[in-house]
């Protein structure tokens, strides 16, 4: 199979990112290209399929819209009250051979991998840069973590996932993939004040 | 460089081992840290620091804060030179350099300053009086000289080189102001457990204790206060930062200025930073502003208001005057004149009531100060500087002219009026605030919910007050916030002595001129120049509500916005009316509080990040191959790809005939494009297309266009069948966002029965189109394990294959009329399956075009495209009419049928072309009938117009800028191209009577550009009007 080209290629450089610190503000970095399969069902319905989805995944289809539950290297983000985005590495053939399985009176997928590209981004000053555009309150109380939120940043649409980590905050920011050139020259010229670092794509 | 004449020898709260040298009108001058220019100005013994705005009359410092009237300069130079600034709220720095304005050659000597002696020729109203009837016409002679005589400073032309930022940020509580009050608010809710953010628009948290003499117990207080905020976590200080705008659901703008106490911002750093705040309760801690009391020449540099001259003395160590007359009507300036004579100055005090307190006549007294009862300033002596001042007697319950008593030499005049609590966030809320008659304040009205105020904006004057309020209020906030149990810390009050501040106020708006003297003008608003007389003229013209006082005077309009005069206006407008302040009413307070640069509003949303960009899995491929890009919407598309010398014209014409000869490839990733699935999709289309989508067999595609529910045209595309309950539709680039949210919102609202799922996959998705009479040889060259031959891939057939590794989408459409399919893939792999196009194509003469020459081939086979989409179109209109199905109800089926969208004399689509061998055809030209057209006649011996169809004539009018036509026309050219198949320049466009008026020559009229063109009326199909290329 070609290589899947990153929408970041020509202007992704990893390295020192502005304002030198004595420690990382802000850390960047472009993650591999997510095998992302929207399912979408009805409300009559949906309580069966996610009853099916723990049964045959072995993943708990989280009860809230705008959470996450992980299971392997598999992560469930319910994007909707019947939709939902399984967010995949090398589980993806068992999710999709899942999904085969599904009429379209069950539920429909559709995949939106290329269509979107995810950066990390870690650090003290994580939520500072974030909140230069995003207009959601991420602190612990209000922005758990597993916890994400759809919105704009820049106006661009954005999925901002909080991700568990015990090192500190840890945000992953999925935007569309057409957008992506424009949000990295929002996110770097923002993230430059706090200092930090630009890693290798992951 | 001058010395510090007026710097005190100790105190104050400056850093004297860190001198600073500054600039103002050029001359250099040197201060301390901590300073402000206004303070460092002072200390320098520079009185006259500004011109009056329309007199030109010489302006000193008058205020030490925001409230600022006078002393606004102009900061840096070059491209960030920057106008309009208060001098009392610049933070010096090394370097700084400052001028100041409204005056030429010099502040000294203002070549414009005779304007004061014709200043009753411009009291307010003057432009309306001034230029209407007769003399109308002149003020597009005078405007020029006017706007350059009157007005402030200049701004730069030149860009902006600093960056500004945005940010949001969110907190239980958002306390506005540092002083006494928002500190015991803050430190009560941060010991709570609230998350806290208190915000100081002055570099260091204090307020009003900054101010005060130099006592061991309140400085105390505010170094332990401050301790105890920085140890709570939870609890974030902003200095520097000002809340200028409360909005719905809690939400403060703030202005953070990051980088302006320095010379220029420190690499990557803004110069400020644009704030939203969301806050569960805020507390306005904000203070009072002291205002003045309006008397003869009270606008000489050396007056200025008791608190700014305290705060100068005990925070600057700057003694503003050494002869010091401090006016009052009230208890607070005597704390002002206290500490002036202590800090060396002799000091009277000229007091408007009768009879004072006698401890504070004692404490006066006792200090060494001169106390004179029952007086007023009845006006200030002097020229650029205030020498003297001249008493009258007066009495508070009915203040008449009377005669000079006394003159008073001084070199300072510190007035008092009262004060007024800073409530302009709370107005901004809606809440009015009330005029209270025992403080002579403007009180808080109804307090919005989820707000309060403490300390001195709610009207407490003594320290003690001011923290048991903000403590109150710290309290109820954690209440409201469901902390109820607050934590526990030592008290606030601890170590303080009980509260001994009096107010006692007898207002004073107005004090009548002497008697026997000229009268000198009384300024209310210094700001913008307006005085006690201009209200009276108000008034005499009828201008008496104080919505009109203000937009006929401008009073309080300026950037000051009225801070120190607004109530003073009330008070003189109230007496002339002889009707109580409250009853008069007051002005609507709006954001911003302060004003606010365009640039900290912006933040990075400049040049190309104005708005996001969006670019297609190609681009990088295109900029390479040094593609001119052109912007559609958010999208960057390659316009056309110039081989060196080639023009724009030069590059589209060679790509659009390439294209009709062999075969093109052009980037089509820019099309929306949405999946849609369910077992009522079916259903679902053929609902929203005009045409029916039930009877559509798997792998085939269909063009369909969609209507708004007002049966005017939405958007066009095709839509594939790929499997038995799944479609891909494809939209016009523009129209993407428009389709998506129109199937969405119907699914929702209105078909909430429809099984149906619909996902934008515009990102998911590059196309690309393979177009010409060779397209099919490229395809079986780049995609092998599909059969291309047209019994296995028909027009609009639609299939599924590889590019070697690449699984592809193919759809055998045509939008240049010739062969040509669409190929989607992955966008990962966009630009890798773009590169085998490319490479293959190269034994196919391959041509790569953009969106130019797509544009030109769509022409000239009469497609519609957004030229012709453009929101006013119907069906019919586009020729299209009969695609509607008449078996089947679809959205907008029925209001397409009303009599303004059935009219048959609509514009419907034609073809142009130019009917003489020169001329120029533009897209937006008007389309008019030669027979309307006017010419000019000589016949009764002077030119007329006359109607060459009706013989009427008309005057005084210039039709079509001189084309000869007049009003809306018979239709519009909606695009234009060079056709390199017909060789000549063709339009497409709508005309009343459409397709029966083939053959006449109409004209084409562009006011704009001054031109008529003859064009004749043609087939829109200009190119294989049969459609045989789409097989070939």
């Amino acid at each position: 199979m070609a290589d899947i080209r990153s929408a970041l290629g020509s202007v992704y450089k990893a390295g020192p990112l502005g304002t030198p610190r004595d420690f990382p503000g802000v850390t960047l970095q472009e993650q591999s290209p997510r095998n992302l399969i929207q399912l979408s069902g009805w409300p009559d319905s949906f309580g069966a399929i996610c009853e099916s989805i723990a049964a045959r995944l072995g993943i708990r289809v989280p009860v809230d819209c705008l959470t996450v539950t992980t299971h392997d290297d598999v992560s469930i983000l319910r994007v909707g009250p019947t939709r939902l985005w399984f967010v995949c590495g090398a589980s993806s053939a068992r999710v999709r051979a899942f999904t085969e399985t599904l009429g379209a009176g069950d539920a429909v997928t559709t995949e939106i991998g290329h269509s979107r590209t995810v950066l990390r981004i870690t650090g003290s000053e994580a939520r500072t840069v974030l909140n230069r555009g995003l207009p959601i309150d991420l602190d612990d109380r209000a922005f758990p973590e597993n916890v994400f939120a759809q919105s704009v940043i820049h106006h661009i649409p954005v999925l901002v996932h909080r991700l568990p980590s015990s090192d500190g905050p840890a945000f992953d920011v999925y935007v569309s993939r057409e957008y992506a050139v424009s949000f990295w020259e929002w996110l770097v010229e923002a993230a430059a004040p706090l200092g930090g670092r630009i890693l290798e794509s992951a | 460089m001058t010395s510090q004449s007026h710097r005190l020898k100790t105190g104050g709260h400056i850093d004297r081992s860190k001198a600073i040298s500054f600039r103002f009108d050029g001359r250099a001058y040197t201060g301390f840290a901590g300073d402000t220019l206004a303070s460092a100005l002072l200390a320098n013994g520079v009185m006259l620091v500004g011109r009056s705005f329309k007199y030109h009359r010489p302006r000193g410092i008058f205020t030490a804060g925001i409230e600022e009237p006078n002393a606004l300069v102009t900061m840096r130079s070059g491209a960030r030179h920057e106008p309009n600034l208060p001098a009392t709220k610049i933070e010096l720095y090394d370097g700084l350099e400052a001028f100041s304005q409204n005056r030429w050659p010099s502040l000294k000597h203002d070549a414009m300053s005779f304007v004061d002696l014709f200043s009753k020729a411009f009291a307010a109203g003057f432009y309306y009086k001034t230029f209407i009837g007769p003399t109308q016409g002149s003020w597009m002679l005078y405007e020029k000289f006017i706007r350059k005589a009157a007005g402030m400073g200049d701004p730069t032309t030149q860009p902006d080189p600093d960056r500004y930022e945005k940010a949001n940020a969110f907190c239980d509580l958002l306390v506005v102001g540092s002083g006494a009050s928002g500190l015991a608010s803050a430190i009560t809710a941060g010991r709570a457990g609230l998350r806290v953010i208190l915000v100081e628009d002055d570099a260091v948290p204090g307020g009003s204790l900054l101010a005060a003499a130099n006592d061991p117990k309140s400085a105390g207080w505010l170094t332990a206060a401050l301790a105890e905020l920085a140890a709570l976590p939870n609890v974030k200080v902003m200095t520097r930062t000002c809340a200028f705008g409360a909005y719905d659901a809690m939400t403060f703008a703030l202005l953070e200025r990051v980088s302006d106490h320095q010379k220029v911002p420190a690499p990557h750093q803004p110069r400020q930073r644009y704030w939203r705040v969301r806050a569960e309760r805020a507390i306005l801690a904000t203070g009072m502003i002291e205002r003045p009391i309006v008397f003869g020449n009270n606008d000489l540099p050396g007056v200025m208001l008791a608190s700014a001259a305290r705060t100068y003395a005990n925070r600057h160590a700057v003694a503003p005057g050494k002869r010091v007359v401090v006016f009052t009507n009230n208890d607070t300036a005597y704390a002002a004149a206290r500490d002036l004579r202590a800090a060396g100055a002799d000091v009277a005090v000229v007091d408007a009531r009768a009879r004072i307190s006698a401890a504070l006549a004692a404490q006066t007294t006792a200090a060494g100060i001169a106390v004179h009862l029952g007086c007023a300033v009845g006006r200030a002596n002097g020229g650029r500087h205030v020498r003297s001042v001249d008493l009258v007697p007066i009495d508070l319950r009915n203040p008449q002219r009377s005669r000079i008593r006394q003159r008073l030499a001084c070199d300072l005049l510190a007035v008092s009026g009262g004060w007024t609590p800073t409530l302009q966030l709370l107005g901004q809320r809606g809440s009015k605030p009330v005029y209270d008659e025992k403080t002579a304040m403007l009180a808080a009205g109804k307090i919005p919910e989820g707000f309060d105020i403490a300390g001195g904006a709610a009207g407490e004057f003594d320290l003690t007050a001011k923290i048991e309020s903000g403590v109150r209020a710290g309290l109820a906030a954690a209440a409201a916030c469901d902390q109820a149990q607050a934590a526990q810390g030592r008290s606030l009050l601890e170590g303080l002595p009980a509260g001994t501040t009096t107010f006692n106020i007898e207002p004073l708006w107005l004090v009548p001129h002497p008697l026997n003297t000229r009268p000198k003008k009384r300024f209310v608003d210094l700001q913008h120049d307006v005085g006690a007389d201009d209200i009276e003229l108000a008034h005499r013209e009828g201008y008496v509500s104080v919505e009109h006082l203000k937009r006929y005077t401008t009073l309080g309009m300026a950037n000051d916005q009225g801070k120190t005069s607004n109530l003073n206006a009330l008070g003189i407008m109230a007496g002339i009316r002889g009707r109580p302040i409250g009853e008069v009413g007051t002005t609507t307070f709006r954001p911003p509080f302060r004003p606010v640069s365009i640039g900290a509003l912006t933040g990075p949303e400049t040049g190309l990040h104005f708005r996001p960009i969006r670019r297609s899995p190609m681009h990088d491929w295109h900029l390479a191959q040094g593609a001119a890009i052109t912007t559609t919407g958010l999208w960057q598309r390659a316009w056309y790809f110039p081989r060196p010398g080639e023009s724009k014209s030069d590059a589209y014409i060679r790509e659009t005939a390439k294209v009709r000869q062999s075969v093109g490839l052009t980037d089509v990733s820019s099309l929306g494009k949405i999946d849609i699935q369910g077992p009522d999709a079916a259903e679902f289309l053929n609902r929203v297309y005009v045409n029916g989508f039930l009877t559509l067999p798997v792998g085939r595609a269909r063009y369909g266009v969609m209507l708004r529910p007002d049966g005017i045209v939405m958007d066009d595309g095709t839509t594939s069948r790929i499997s038995e309950h799944h479609y891909f539709m494809t939209t016009t680039t523009a129209g993407a966002g428009k389709v998506m949210s129109h199937l969405e919102y119907l699914l929702q609202t209105a078909w909430t029965d429809l099984r149906v799922h619909v996902t934008s996959v515009t990102g998911q998705w590059a196309g690309m189109a393979v177009a010409g009479p060779r397209s099919r040889e490229l395809l079986e060259k780049v995609i092998t394990d599909i059969d291309f031959s047209d019994d296995a891939l028909p027009f609009m057939g639609v299939c599924h294959g590889h590019a070697g590794d690449i699984p592809v989408r193919v759809l055998r459409i045509s939008f240049s009329g010739e062969r040509a399919y669409e190929v989607y893939a992955a966008a990962g792999y966009g630009q890798e399956l773009w590169q085998r196009f490319h490479d293959q194509g190269k034994s196919c003469d391959l041509v790569v075009y953009g969106v130019e020459a797509l544009g030109a081939l769509r022409i000239e086979k009469g497609h519609v495209a957004g030229g012709e989409l453009e929101g006013r179109t119907t069906l019919a209109d586009l020729g299209l009419g009969k695609m509607a199905s008449t078996r089947k109800p679809f959205l907008g089926s029925a209001l397409m049928q009303r009599q303004g969208l059935t009219d048959p004399l609509r514009p419907q689509l034609v073809g142009l072309e130019l009917a003489a061998s020169e001329g120029t055809l533009r897209a937006g030209a008007i389309l008019c009938d030669p027979a309307t057209r006017y010419s000019r006649s000589f016949a009764n011996g002077s030119p007329t117009l006359v109607n060459n169809a009706s013989g009427a004539s008309a005057r005084d009018f210039t039709p079509g800028n001189g084309s000869g036509h007049m009003g809306h026309g018979i239709g519009f050219v909606s695009s234009v191209t060079y056709s390199p198949e017909l060789k000549r320049n063709i339009a497409l466009g709508f005309l009343s009577g459409g397709m029966a008026r083939k053959g006449e020559q109409i004209d084409a009229v562009s006011p704009l550009n001054g031109e008529l063109t003859k064009v004749r009326v043609t087939s829109p199909h200009f190119v294989d009007p049969e459609g045989e290329r789409l097989h070939g």
